[in-house]
């Protein structure tokens, strides 16, 4: 019952997204496909030629343009599930239901998590489905798994703004607070450039898992998305936490 | 305890120095309509959200059917029925959509009564809620709570927004569907028309303090106003004497019980007695409540523990 209210919720910009997502890799992945080399420079390393070059280009596309769609889509997701409990004033209706509090928060959450999860595999399948159309390579297994290291990032990105929206008690504080939070973190890449430090960003777990996916020769980041699991996890258990002991 | 659908032992709810609910101690019996009776910010919604877990006391018990307040809240949860005092639901979902989802968390819920309900409140079933008016989407709280099942219903100011109609064929199916089925209803208030006409027992809320606690119709049957002339008239409450206003050489009794005795005995003391009247439970409230405003706490606790026998 509640995972039909929560989809039917969020169900218009899970849509919206959904066409946003394939529509922006078909369209990066074509004007990619026209000028190629100008691509490239994005990439850091060798650049081989065929399949190996459209490759980086897809990855590319998926850890810049689509990671942070997909980003600002969890921000939003998250307030479009457990946010409208306290707009539409129905956390008393809804907490006098026969169901432990812990029920509402991970029903909620993962429902959120599902249309995330949603959204990465149609922008993973988008982009190389387009490629494949326009360059006729086949392309590895590998990139596949690049759905991994974006579905961990932003699902991490939702919980930190699902906790941060039962906390503050307001959808819209919590998107604000995790707009701020998400802005941090696209800094955070800069400054581990300029002070030579590696500090953890779910935008560089999602283009370090972006570009194993195309070079051998670069270890898999298995510690920092098994890190970000794990947060993504700990937030809505934060925000049940909260929720068995708030007084409504 | 079998025969209690809510106990509460010194309940108390305090926000920072203010105590909400003040030692409250409650017994509503089952299978009745139990008038939960205050002002506004008497402690009545305080005392529901205790009940129903929305909030924690800060000192006291509590139990409902006989499940621990707190310790058992899911069990307490799927026997009750709740309509807040806040009537807000989801206000993209039709009052359809709203019986769909609702269904699903209730075993008893029943699909007949809800249909039955629909017709009988008149309720725009395929209208999003939020476009309801206020007496309509009080008609889906009282649907929805109505069609579960629910051995106990918690009814939080549940007249709302009704029309004079909406009131009468609210209460006609308290009287009807509820009582004769054995349920119980506690319905809070300050309506005292409306509840005067439904309810068994009663229990007056001030401040947090409960005043009085007794069968409406042991209040309707023994309490009188007795009002006496005379000198040297008695100015103090005793176990029958509930309240006394004196106003120069007049007095106003308010006495639960034996009160031609009561009169009588002032005759003998050389007043006259003016008058012997039955009261309503308006009356009641009224004189109980102001007097409240003046008396000292423990004066008012003494009221509720002399008339709580009477139960």
């Amino acid at each position: 019952m509640y995972i039909w209210k929560c989809w039917r919720d969020s169900r218009s910009r899970f849509t919206l997204y959904l066409i946003v997502v394939p529509a922006t890799c078909v369209l990066f992945t074509i004007i990619a496909a026209a000028h190629g080399p100008f691509i490239t420079v994005w990439k850091r390393g060798p650049v081989s030629g065929g399949a190996q070059l459209w490759s980086q280009v897809a990855t590319a596309i998926l850890g810049g343009v689509v990671s942070l769609i997909i980003l600002l889509a969890a921000l939003t997701l998250a307030v479009a599930s457990i946010g409208e409990e306290y707009k539409e004033k129905t956390l008393d209706f809804l907490l006098t239901r026969p169901r432990r509090r812990r029920y509402w928060v991970w029903t909620c959450w993962s429902v959120g998590a599902g249309e995330i999860l949603g959204l990465v595999v149609a922008g993973v399948v988008g982009t190389f489905g387009a490629l494949c159309y326009e360059t006729g390579y086949v392309y590895s297994w590998r990139l596949l798994v690049t759905t991994l290291p974006l579905f961990a990032g932003a699902v991490a990105v939702y919980s930190l703004a699902y906790l941060l929206t039962v906390l503050a008690r307001n959808g819209e504080q919590g998107l604000s607070y995790g707009l701020g939070i998400l802005f941090i973190d696209l800094l955070l890449p800069l400054a581990g450039y300029y002070w030579h430090v590696h500090l953890p960003s779910v935008m560089s777990l999602m283009n370090g898992g972006c570009e194993w996916a195309t070079s051998p020769t670069l270890a898999f980041p298995l510690g920092e998305l098994v890190l970000y699991i794990v947060v993504a996890l700990a937030f809505p258990l934060a925000a049940q936490l909260v929720l068995e002991r708030a007084e409504v | 305890m079998n025969d209690i659908a809510i106990w509460t032992e010194k309940l108390v709810k305090a926000y920072s120095q203010v105590k909400a609910v003040d030692e409250l101690s409650l017994n509503v019996p089952r299978g009745g309509i139990y008038g939960f009776l205050g002002r506004n910010g008497a402690g009545k919604t305080s005392t529901i959200k205790i009940l129903l877990g929305l909030t924690r006391p800060t000192a006291g018990q509590a139990t409902v059917l006989g499940f621990h307040v707190g310790r058992e809240q899911v069990a307490i949860l799927e026997r009750t029925a709740y309509v807040s005092e806040n009537k807000s639901l989801y206000g993209n979902l039709t009052a359809r959509e709203l019986v769909r989802f609702t269904r699903g968390f209730y075993p008893n819920w029943s699909d007949e009564a809800a249909a039955k309900y629909a017709r009988s409140f008149e309720i725009p079933m395929d209208r999003p809620f939020g476009k309801l008016s206020q007496g309509n989407r009080t008609k889906v709280f009282l649907l929805l709570a109505l069609a579960q099942g629910a051995d106990l219903l918690v009814l939080d100011e549940p007249a709302t927004g009704l029309d004079p109609v909406g009131v009468d064929e609210f209460l006609r199916v308290l009287a009807q569907d509820v009582v004769s089925e054995g349920r119980t209803a506690l319905i809070s208030s300050h309506q005292l028309s409306d509840v005067e006409q439904v309810a068994d027992h009663v229990g007056l809320i001030d401040h947090g303090r409960l005043l009085l606690e007794a069968r409406l119709d042991d209040i309707k049957s023994q309490f009188r106003f007795v009002t006496a002339a005379g000198n040297a008239l008695p100015q103090t409450k005793t176990a029958e004497v509930v309240s006394v206003t004196s106003d120069g050489t007049f007095c106003r009794y308010l006495v639960k019980q034996n009160a031609d005795a009561f009169a009588a005995e002032l005759r003998r003391q050389g007043a006259t007695v003016t008058d012997v009247s039955p009261l309503g439970l308006r009356e009641i409230f009224l004189e109980l409540v102001r007097k409240e405003e003046v008396c000292t706490s423990g004066n008012v606790g003494g009221i509720a523990a002399a008339v709580s026998h009477s139960i």
